[in-house]
């Protein structure tokens, strides 16, 4: 049950990389630049991932899934927010849709998504999950580096589209 | 601004890896409250950028 939790942390992980990994993809082939919610939204899903990541370093802990759903809401209240300025017939949506759904409603999507999955977490919550583990299996390795990959992938990618400033 | 929340999410990745949790938990919580600053700026355009 332990190894089997500490792989579902990992897996939100992996999940959330993948969402922002191919949102990389979309803004350096496709060409569309992340707007200032877009970014918002971006920290919200590393939050989430920053959370459980906690879970795999020390043990899991009740209050890192806390952190992880703090994430995962204030993520929610961004792409909400970005969702309602678009919502009026006659706006134009921002972005090309994925599969007829707009990136910011997928985003909306992946934050209730993770509650639930948090949730599920929580209730296979023992207390024998919160000794810290002496190891990773590949599959955990793999989720580290995703995560590692996304943050400096951001930072670098913020970087040259807004400096040191205000993002427009 | 925005690459400073970014750049602390990496300092809490790098906090929590090396063994520093609360630390890494007290940047986690103060960035998102930063986060939250920036969006009620967007949100509210308080900070009106003239060319």
């Amino acid at each position: 049950m332990v190894s089997l939790v500490r792989n579902l942390n990992a897996l939100l992980i992996v999940i959330y990389g993948l969402v922002i990994s191919a949102a990389f993809g979309i803004q350096v082939f496709a060409g569309e630049v992340p707007c200032p919610l877009c970014y918002l939204q971006r920290v919200g899903m590393i939050s989430v991932c920053l959370g459980v990541f906690l879970n795999l370093v020390y043990g899991v802990r009740v209050f890192h899934y806390g952190l992880s759903l703090i994430g995962a809401v204030f993520g929610g209240i961004i792409s909400t927010r970005q969702i309602l300025l678009h919502l009026c017939p006659g706006t134009t949506p921002f972005g090309e849709p994925v599969f007829g759904i707009s990136l910011y409603t997928w985003a909306f999507f992946t934050f209730v998504s993770s509650v639930i999955f948090i949730s599920i977490l929580l209730f296979l919550y023992r207390h024998e999950q919160e000794e810290a583990p002496k190891s990773y299996n590949w599959f955990q390795k793999f989720a580290l580096f995703l995560l590692l990959f996304i943050i400096f992938g951001n930072i670098l990618s913020v970087g040259l589209q807004c400096g040191l400033g205000y993002c427009e | 601004m925005m690459i400073s929340i970014f750049t602390a999410l990496a300092l809490v990745l790098l906090l929590g890896w090396f063994g520093w949790h609360r630390t890494a938990i007290a940047v986690f919580v103060l960035n998102l409250l930063f986060a939250l600053f920036v969006f009620w700026i967007h949100m509210t355009d308080i900070l009106v950028i003239n060319y």
